[in-house]
């Protein structure tokens, strides 16, 4: 399983090299930090220029590009071309820090109820709790994130607390903290959390709950069941501890890809609810052309997701003792 | 905070069904406050809204009800400064002046809201060739008097003095990064021997010398830097020391904390209430939902389709002229140009356009009857600066056949394209940045607007970065691009037309003429401009060039892009009033006060 586990890191390595140098590329493509100069009145050519040179963009690519991945590769991310020199690596780890910890509030909730309502699904096909969780489950899916987080907003922010006669909104609408709010508070910490994981958490919870079912309906009609019951087991046991432990195989899997994915999927979401995360990040250093904070955030993400595939793979490995990584 | 909630009633059909999603979080929501007093937003009268016209007025701020002294103002930003230093190039960003810079650097001179600049609180009196202020010597050099008011003070206690304003001149030149040094080059001292007047002395007449110090600049105090003038490594992610109405109890990415200066010396300046809040809210349906749910009082966000809708009653909101215009810009040395772009195909095409329309396109979703600019690409759209330049531009089937012919274009076809004696069509390039809606709409429109006069199009459209980084200053894009502008109220306007700042090859591609309009006479009068110091002889001159523009048509000036400025009357009481200026609409917080 090592060697296995080292010859996948070995292919990624060159995939991260030519991700990170298609990002290079496109990130002088879209925008430059010297873009909107150009039309600036107040801004001579010879100001332009200098603050050009001064941000080394007037150096040749393959230089630049050569120069930003030997830095990146001995730990230096280098310096913010449009924050006045702030260094790149406090921003990367302030905002995943906090795409981290939506993830893995949105995992946990997903995962709770997507495999309680799959399971539930599986166990009694074509109940009215079969065909509402179905129902519900393409809903999730097809809902597109950011029209979903305007109506939780709406919603939560509007709606109900009108409906309940609240002086406040039920739920913050963006953020991580009150306005004017200074120092930690968990509470409220935690009710701005809830939406960005609500909207985050419907397609998950569709997913799996899906994913959940299907292998819920292959694993209970397996031999090995059947041999469960045979034995005299309570039925609940035979559920908990052979049903959903093996249909739990390919869900885990699919979540640890997941999770790889999320990092660098939450662009829409930290957006509508101006989550300051990975996702916010990536969007503002493209919108400046701050290209060592775009290559810095999409190379960790990049590699996330590598080592998130990788762990699905290994996992399987271990849960399932059938199969074997030689 | 008090919050109020407002409800829009558009939504409310929409979302009712999602009733179903509450019922999951529901308990999620310990924090809501349950004490039972009604707010469904419906207030005695509908609050007033004024939708004032982009034609140059400033609109009558909404009526509201006078709120009370104290308490919190929490306010939508909608692009979050990276940072703060007001010399670097962390000033690019518009919005730092707005939700920091106005409120706590002050100013020699400053725009009122007509736009006229004039003294500031930092000085007893406006220097002005009446009265010596300003001096053009003998030698050419000019000298600006500026007497300061012992009143004045910075927020710890030290008088601001003429040392200050000296300081602040060598900071804008000895800071690594500093960009806009424009004016202060031609500074060869600022005399600070007497605390109370600073004498400012440049090489040679410099009209918009009122901007110097102040418009959008201010000055800085000298003794916050221990005499260190590059200042690149200082006030990057605070400004401890503040000359302005308010100071900065907290800075960070997530919020900005402003409260009253309490050493400011401008009694009618000085704010009432205790504490303002600014808040990120950079998407533009975030910003909007925050306002409705009472999380924001106000929010001045860039227009949007759907404004006039979105924020109908319970909310209130003004529009007024911006500072950004919007135009075609003729590049007359364009790579693609498939023939010259003649004084003739240029006039015909401004003939061919039906402005009004274009203006209603692109901006009627916004507001209610945008008006077409019609004067000349530097310029703002108010004050005195804007003339009537291109208002005999209308749609004139006769004059395009006028012109056309006359520069030897033939229309065999005579639903076909005008076609050149060497069997070129007339087909223009034109560009503008991919993904703009509001460009795109308008390319649209003129393609079908002008298939009648026989010109033809051929849309182009690029990443902003590839057309203003790449294109624009190579002089390769065109020969017709559609972009903002941005203008200020005292523009300087050597720049658009000096003939040697037309970007090429043998000048490094420097300057920035981009339509590359080689008229001697314009560049003489822009020059002309500004170098002469008294106003209303300047003001001659610049209605000279504007008529000469209007006629040679380098560019057509199609619309100016609104500013909104919203809030929630049921907590609010006093925005409106700034909406049209430079300093953004928050600029009068001192004035706000919180209702209820």
């Amino acid at each position: 399983m090592i060697r296995y586990a080292a010859s996948r890191l070995a292919v990624t390595a060159p995939i991260l090299l030519a991700i990170s140098f298609a990002t290079f590329w496109a990130a002088g493509e879209i925008s430059s930090p010297a873009a909107q100069l150009t039309l600036n009145p107040r801004i001579s050519p010879e100001a332009r220029r200098a603050y050009i040179e001064s941000l080394g963009l007037d150096e040749p690519f393959f230089g630049r590009y050569l120069t930003w991945l030997g830095n990146f590769v001995t730990g230096d991310l280098g310096t913010s071309l449009v924050r006045n020199g702030q260094e790149v690596w406090p921003l990367v780890r302030s905002a995943m820090a906090n795409t981290l910890l939506l993830i893995a509030v949105a995992m946990a909730f997903s995962l709770a109820i997507g495999l309680a309502v799959g399971t539930l699904s599986a166990l009694r096909p074509g109940s009215v709790i079969d065909r509402a969780s179905t129902t519900v489950s393409f809903l999730g899916i097809s809902i597109p994130v950011f029209w979903l987080g305007l109506m939780l907003q709406l919603m939560f922010g509007l709606y109900l607390a009108e409906w309940l006669r609240l002086t406040a909104p039920l739920l913050p609408t963006a953020g991580i903290y009150s306005p004017g709010q200074q120092g930690f508070d968990l509470l409220d910490r935690a009710r701005h959390l809830a939406l960005p994981v609500m909207a985050l958490s419907l397609q998950l919870i569709a997913a799996y709950s899906r994913y959940m079912r299907s292998s819920m309906l292959d694993v209970m009609g397996a031999d090995y069941i059947s041999a469960a019951r045979a034995k005299g087991l309570p039925e609940r046991q035979v559920v908990v501890r052979h049903g959903v432990r093996n249909a739990l195989i390919p869900v885990t899997t699919l979540a640890a890809v997941d999770l790889g994915l999320l990092v660098g999927g939450l662009i829409v979401t930290e957006r509508v609810f101006q989550y300051p995360g990975m996702g916010l990040l990536f969007l503002d250093a493209l919108s400046g052309g701050d290209y060592p904070v775009l290559l810095a955030t999409v190379v960790i993400v990049s590699s996330a997701v590598f080592l998130m595939n990788l762990l699905a793979d290994l996992l399987y490995a271990v849960l399932d003792p059938r199969i074997r990584y030689g | 905070m008090r919050t109020r909630l407002t409800k829009p009633s558009q939504h409310a059909g929409r979302v009712r069904g999602l009733l179903l999603v509450a019922a999951l979080i529901a308990v999620a929501a310990c924090g809501g406050s349950t004490d039972g007093e009604a707010t469904d937003g419906d207030s005695a009268t509908d609050p007033p809204v004024t939708t004032a016209g982009v034609d140059g007025t400033v609109p009558e701020p909404a009526e509201s009800v006078a709120g009370r002294p104290g308490g919190e103002i929490v306010l939508a930003v909608e692009q979050w400064p990276e940072c703060l230093n007001p010399i670097t190039s962390c000033n690019n960003a518009t919005w730092l002046s707005w939700s920091v810079l106005v409120h706590v650097v002050p100013r020699l001179m400053e725009f009122d809201v007509n736009h006229n600049i004039g003294a500031s609180p930092v000085l007893m009196e406006a220097p002005t060739v009446d009265n010596g202020g300003a001096v053009l010597n003998d030698d050419g050099t000019l000298t600006i008097t500026y007497r300061l008011n012992p009143e004045a003070r910075w927020s710890d206690g030290t008088p601001i003095t003429s040392t200050d304003v000296w300081f602040t001149w060598r900071a804008i030149i000895d800071t690594e990064g500093s960009l806009n040094t424009i004016g202060y080059d031609l500074i060869t001292d600022v005399g600070h021997d007497d605390p109370h007047t600073a004498i400012v002395t440049l090489s040679e007449p410099y009209a918009p010398w009122r901007e110097l110090f102040g418009g959008l600049d201010g000055i800085l105090p000298a003794h916050a830097f221990d005499g260190e003038t590059d200042i690149s490594g200082h006030w990057n992610d605070s400004i401890p020391i503040s000359g302005g109405p308010w100071i900065q109890e907290s800075w960070s990415q997530q919020q900005h904390i402003l409260v009253p200066n309490q050493n400011y010396w401008v009694p009618e300046r000085m704010p009432l209430v205790d504490r303002v809040v600014m808040v990120p809210r950079e998407d533009t349906d975030t910003e909007i939902v925050a306002l409705q749910t009472g999380e924001v009082m106000a929010a001045f966000p860039q227009p949007f389709p759907g404004a006039k809708e979105r924020l109908a009653p319970p909310l209130a909101f003004v529009a007024g002229a911006g500072t950004f215009i919007e135009g075609l810009w003729i590049n007359q040395i364009a790579p693609d140009r498939y023939f010259e772009i003649t004084k003739n195909v240029r006039q015909a095409l401004a003939y061919a356009l039906d402005r009004e329309e274009i203006a209603d396109v692109a901006l009627g979703p916004i507001i209610d009857d945008p008006v077409v600019l019609q004067c000349a690409g530097w310029n703002p759209a108010f004050g005195d600066w804007c003339a009537d330049d291109f208002a005999h531009y209308r749609q004139d089937m006769a004059a395009v056949e006028r012109l056309l012919t006359e520069d030897g274009w033939t229309r065999p076809d005579p639903e076909g394209l005008w076609v050149n004696d060497e069997g070129v069509e007339l087909v223009l390039q034109w560009n503008t940045v991919a993904g703009n809606k509001r460009r795109e709409d308008v390319q649209a429109l003129v393609v079908e607007m002008t298939r009648p006069f026989g010109i033809g199009w051929e849309i182009i459209n690029y990443d902003a970065g590839e057309l203003f980084q790449n294109r624009l200053p190579a002089m390769n894009f065109g020969p017709v691009a559609l972009f903002a502008n941005s203008t200020t109220p005292d523009p300087t306007v050597t720049a658009h037309y000096d003939i040697d700042g037309i970007p090429t090859e043998a000048n490094g591609f420097s300057g920035q003429n981009f339509t590359a309009y080689a008229s001697q006479q314009a560049s003489d009068l822009a020059f002309a401009i500004d170098a002469e110091v008294d106003e209303a002889a300047r003001l001659e001159l610049v209605r000279e060039l504007g008529t000469l523009l209007g006629s040679d048509v380098p560019w057509i000036p199609l619309y100016v892009l609104p500013n909104l400025l919203a809030w929630n009357p049921d907590v609010l009481a006093g925005p409106g009033k700034y909406v049209s200026s430079v300093y953004g609409g928050f600029y009068d917080l001192y004035d706000w006060t919180v209702i209820g």
